[in-house]
């Protein structure tokens, strides 16, 4: 049986997302979330133990780089991206000292 | 005009000799594409962004190169179009996000560069679901892509822009992605060719993540020679993608027309339940269209296929929310939030910058990797994906290739499933398995249901089998004829 | 009651690569802001992670260094937060499988050893830098994705004594490996520690808080003693500790309570399916153990053994590599070790001390410091001169030998030239021959004293001595003055 979600689940999810929900969202969202918990709740019959966990597919031969430094873009063409920039930084709403 | 028409029904092999030869340049070949997107798009509605002039541009330079003697590339002056979620610079790239409207990407991706090393022709982005995330095109931020063969029916997704593009005759091929099923699905509902090589094969640098243990980016095309060119353009490892593999022992485009005598092939029985009738059909007789060709077609058990969508599920949304947590409206692309707090700047711009179901993916891949739920469910899903792949060990220890339909129904109408994620996602239970394992699969065109919606056939092979695949496939289409059908637009 | 403080600490280190751990963008310090960035460290879709070898085989480096055990199936893991430092919203880290494990460093307190063990060493990508301006937060990505380690500790530290003496070793010996500038002022080297006190001979931890912020080793020192004697008198007052993060606020000496997070982190730890998990093969671990040169206490050891020299010597000697290999290049030019050490100690720490710079900064060279101490023992010069001339040769680089003769100040040795001066001193202070005949030795000193003003501090101390007490006698036998 999935775990039953409520609002406060739900909210909870959202705050570790960074993502806002309005009241009424989170009601709708918090029904499709069931369902499809619901939906994965069979992999439960799947029995598991001793069995390896897949992280690639495929077997991958680790390949590292050289340390030789590189510089293909310039920093004025990336800030350039920046919603907001000065002087050469990225600049964002105050973040509290710490 | 006439003329026009008749080039678009050429394959590239033909075209590509008759470009080498000067008797048609690639002005005359763009233009062709170009009046065909300009004839067919607003009913299509197959492209993002489309960037005539700089196509012509390059055009015009693929000749100049000519003149000049020199070596021409595979894809010589053939237009093509690229899946939004790849980076072709000069280009914005949106992956069909709100997120990132007007994003330039700063390089080529790999596979863009490799398509423009061999000459290729960029006529513009193709549309997709957002960041990939769907099996219709419809939760694209921009634009809702028809089905070529049906104005009321979905192309499929996420690579819907590539497949309806390629079905439309607005270009010869397209470039895709495919995480569960993304670029077979497609062109299952679209009547052409997907090709999804071996996870790893053609390197992901400059394709915007979606769950970055599963996206695969490969081709779509209207045959499988054509495809199995592209692929050969393509495929290799590359320093800046770690996951990358080798390149092919040897081309595989060559090796296509090899006997397919004796070649065994198991159908899963769960692959032949739920089915809608037509596909059921058109599966048993492409059965026997490969046992005609001398094929052994046999059915086998792979006891965790069932659970397949559900792995799939947990274990993309996972992958999904930590590798869309940068797009936080600080660095580029919007940000859609005054805030002068910075929590709320993070869940305004995600809030408005992510559409319905991308938040859907992100929040409930959040859970799944949080604590109290990531052992009991991400682990176990990452299990299953092992037990998955150890039944198609098991299978390819006496058999060469796995058969099946590529999609349980023809395209659905649009909108019918766009609120129904469970229905959704299960469009993928037939194609998510090979992307669980990693493997090679094409869905090739197999006929039509009663409706007149195409139908395709997968066929799946081992680890680093893609050769084998593209040849049992090309051997299948020249034994049949659906590819030729065109729809009437 | 009396209570025991308990301590572990959490040391970033900032590997001494070129480049990033997972792009080729640079690593120096203090560039100007954003200039060392790109697509990959500034998370742009579509990038992927590509490692550093030279950040692995330093991290295996200090490991080995550190005693650790490798774990040789190691992988690395995403760590989820969001903040505007961290471009990705996650870190990529290392969870389950860190590098190193079951490691330590052993130091000595007050003349006793203390093994202090390392649970966890792992490699990691900092962050990018924040400058907090009234307008809004400016973010540096210059310092993101510069490889760490994240080197933790049993909580096997008891005083703040002690832990700055863990640190103290810990940054000798990372420096010895050669795997870390380990500048602290610079943020290469960076330190929080989890506090807690507990009754004497309670097993029990007691609630920890952590301490951020400390910004030198005697910070760390001084944070760990208040916070310990804090949380004592807090329990004694019969309240109890709350688990926190504090900050040390070094201009008031104290620890200050941080805004307590609504929440406990959740990181969201998964394997990064960007990279590859991968199998460290033996025979890198092999040769990265043979390239580790000779660590500060084995050099301490044979300082002892080889060199004869105190316990507390080889210490001072050691603590900086650089230093080390300075005395004994010395010590291969000649001179007695002793006496080049104590060189070493007094007149090279003392002036590097003084001037804030460090021993490869300076153009004297250990042949220098070798003549110098020669000189002096085939009395050339005496000390006082060599003490004299000792702030050009360091600070120009100037041939000591080359100095004394161009200088004219090399001892008067011939004992016939320096009769005659003896002769004139004492000519000149018939007190101080007075008072010496009458039994005052202490006014030899005086004389010894004038015969060194009238030859410009030349003149041989000892020969000097002994011809004016030859000459002293001599007046006393003539019966008196
Ligand atoms: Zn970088």
């Amino acid at each position: 049986m999935a775990e039953r979600l409520t609002e406060e689940t739900v909210q909870k999810i959202a705050d570790a997302a960074a993502i806002a929900l309005t009241d009424e969202e989170r009601q709708t969202i918090l029904k499709e979330l069931q369902e499809i918990l619901d939906f994965v709740d069979v992999l439960r019959a799947v029995p598991v133990d001793g069995v390896e966990p897949t992280v690639h597919p495929v077997p991958l031969a680790i390949f590292m780089r050289e340390d030789e430094p590189e510089r293909r873009h310039d920093r004025e063409a990336l800030l350039a991206r920046a919603p907001e920039a000065e002087g050469g930084f990225i600049r964002v709403p105050r973040v509290l000292g710490d | 005009m006439a003329a026009y028409g008749d080039l678009l029904e050429e394959r590239i092999p033909d075209l590509r000799r008759r470009l080498e030869t000067g008797e048609l340049a690639p002005e005359a070949l763009l233009e062709a594409a170009l009046e065909r997107i300009a004839a067919v798009e607003d009913r299509i509605e197959s492209f993002i962004a489309l960037d005539p002039d700089a196509a012509r541009r390059r055009a015009a330079a693929l000749s100049e190169k000519r003149r000049r003697g020199e070596a021409l590339g595979a894809l010589y002056g053939i237009p093509a179009a690229v899946k939004d979620n790849i980076a072709v610079a000069g280009l914005p790239m949106t992956a069909g996000s709100r997120m990132l409207e007007g994003f330039l990407p700063p390089d080529d991706a790999v596979v863009t560069e490799r398509l423009l090393a061999a000459d290729a022709v960029i006529v513009g982005k193709a549309n997709l679901d957002e960041f990939a995330m769907g099996g219709s095109t419809e939760t694209s931020a921009y634009r809702t892509t028809k089905n070529p063969w049906h104005p009321d029916r979905v192309p499929g997704g996420s690579s819907g822009g590539s497949a309806a593009a390629v079905a439309a005759r607005e270009v010869w091929y397209a470039i895709g992605t495919d995480s569960g099923g993304s670029i077979r699905q497609p062109a299952s509902f679209t009547g052409i060719v997907g090709f999804k090589p071996t996870y790893g094969r053609i390197p992901r640098t400059g394709v915007v993540a979606f769950a970055s243990s599963f996206d695969t980016v490969g081709v779509l095309a209207r045959t499988v020679e054509e495809a199995a060119i592209v692929y050969d353009a393509l495929h290799g490892f590359h320093p800046s993608d770690t996951t990358s593999l080798p390149r092919d022992r040897e081309p595989v485009a060559p090796t296509l027309g090899r006997d397919v005598r004796g070649l065994k092939v198991a159908v899963p029985t769960f692959w032949l339940v739920g089915l809608h009738p037509d596909v059921r059909a058109r599966t048993e007789e492409a059965l026997r269209v490969l046992e005609g060709l001398g094929a052994i077609v046999e059915p086998v058990d792979m006891p965790h296929l069932a659970y397949a969508e559900a792995a799939y599920t947990i274990l993309t949304m996972g992958e999904a929310a930590s590798n869309l947590a940068r797009f936080d409206g600080l660095r580029y692309g919007r940000r859609f939030s005054d805030a002068r707090d910075l929590a709320a700047l993070y869940a305004e711009t995600r809030a408005r910058g992510f559409g319905r179901e991308v938040k859907r993916r992100v929040l409930l891949g959040t859970y799944f990797l949080s604590a109290g739920r990531y052992e009991d469910m991400y682990v176990r899903a990452q299990k299953v994906r092992t037990l998955i792949r150890r039944d198609f060990e098991r299978v390819f220890a006496d058999y060469d290739l796995v058969a099946g339909p590529t999609v349980p129904t023809p395209a659905f109408p649009l909108s019918e499933r766009l609120s129904d994620p469970v229905a959704m996602y299960q469009s993928d239970r037939l194609t998510s398995p090979a992307n669980l394992a990693g493997l090679p699969a094409v869905s090739v065109p197999a006929g039509f249901s009663a409706e007149g919606l195409p139908i395709g056939l997968q066929l799946v092979g081992d680890v680093a089998e893609d050769a084998l695949v593209l040849q049992a496939a090309y051997a299948y289409q020249a034994a049949t004829e659906h590819h030729r059908r065109r729809p009437a637009l | 009651m009396a209570y025991e403080t308990v301590v572990g600490l959490e040391v970033h280190v900032e590997l001494a690569t070129k480049t990033k751990l997972f792009c080729s963008c640079r690593t120096d310090f203090g560039d100007e802001p954003n200039t060392n960035t790109c697509p990959i460290c500034l998370a742009y879709p579509g990038t992927l992670p590509v490692l550093n070898e030279a950040a692995v085989a330093l991290a295996l480096k200090a490991a080995l260094a550190l005693n650790c055990e490798i774990t040789r199936e190691t992988k690395f893991d995403r760590k989820h937060y969001f903040y505007p430092d961290l471009p990705k919203a996650y870190q990529v880290s290392q969870f389950d499988r860190p590098l190193g494990r079951n490691g330590y460093v052993d130091i000595e307190v007050d003349g006793e050893k203390k093994r202090i063990r390392i649970e966890r060493l792992h490699l990691e990508e900092d962050a990018g830098k924040l400058i907090h301006t009234p307008g809004g937060t400016l973010v540096d990505f210059n310092r993101g994705g510069v490889p760490l380690i994240e080197i933790v500790t049993a909580p096997d530290i008891r005083s703040g004594k002690e832990a700055a003496a863990f640190l103290t070793e810990l940054r000798a010996i990372l420096a010895y490996a050669g795997v870390s500038d380990v500048r602290m002022e610079e943020g290469s080297l960076r330190c929080d520690a989890n506090v807690s006190v507990r009754p004497v001979g309670e097993t029990r931890f007691g609630t920890k808080t952590e301490i951020k912020n400390m910004n030198s080793i005697g910070s760390v020192e001084r944070a760990i003693e208040y916070e310990a004697a804090r949380q004592m008198e807090v329990l004694a007052q019969g309240g109890t500790i709350v688990q926190e993060t504090r900050r040390y606020d070094e201009a008031r000496r104290v620890t200050v309570g941080m805004r307590a997070k609504e929440t406990s982190a959740d990181y969201r730890y998964f394997p990064d399916p960007d990279l590859v998990a991968f199998t460290i093969p033996e025979a890198w671990i092999e040769e990265i153990r043979e390239s580790l040169p000779e660590l500060p206490d084995a050099r301490r050891k044979r300082y002892v053994e080889e060199f004869g020299l105190s316990s507390y010597d080889a210490r001072v000697l050691t603590q900086e590599k650089a230093v080390g290999d300075f005395f004994e290049a010395a010590v291969a030019h000649g001179g007695d070790v002793k006496a080049i050490a104590n060189w070493m100690m007094v007149e090279v720490l003392g002036y590097l001390n003084k001037e804030q710079k460090s021993i490869d900064a300076v153009p004297m060279t250990p042949a220098h410091l070798s003549r110098l101490v020669r000189l002096i023992e085939d009395g050339t010069i005496s000390g006082r001169i060599a003490k004299e001339i000792f702030p050009e040769v360091i600070a120009t680089g100037a041939d000591p030998e080359a100095l004394v003769r161009e200088k004219g100040l090399v001892q008067i040795q011939d004992a016939a030239l320096l009769e005659a001066v003896v002769k004139r001193v004492l000519e000149a202070n018939p007190k101080s021959v007075a008072d010496y005949l009458a039994g005052k030795e202490k006014a030899l000193g005086h004389l010894v004293g004038q015969v060194m003003k009238e030859t410009k501090g030349k003149a041989n101390p000892g020969l000097a001595n002994a011809l004016l007490k030859k000459a002293l006698e001599a007046r006393r036998g003539a019966g008196g003055a």
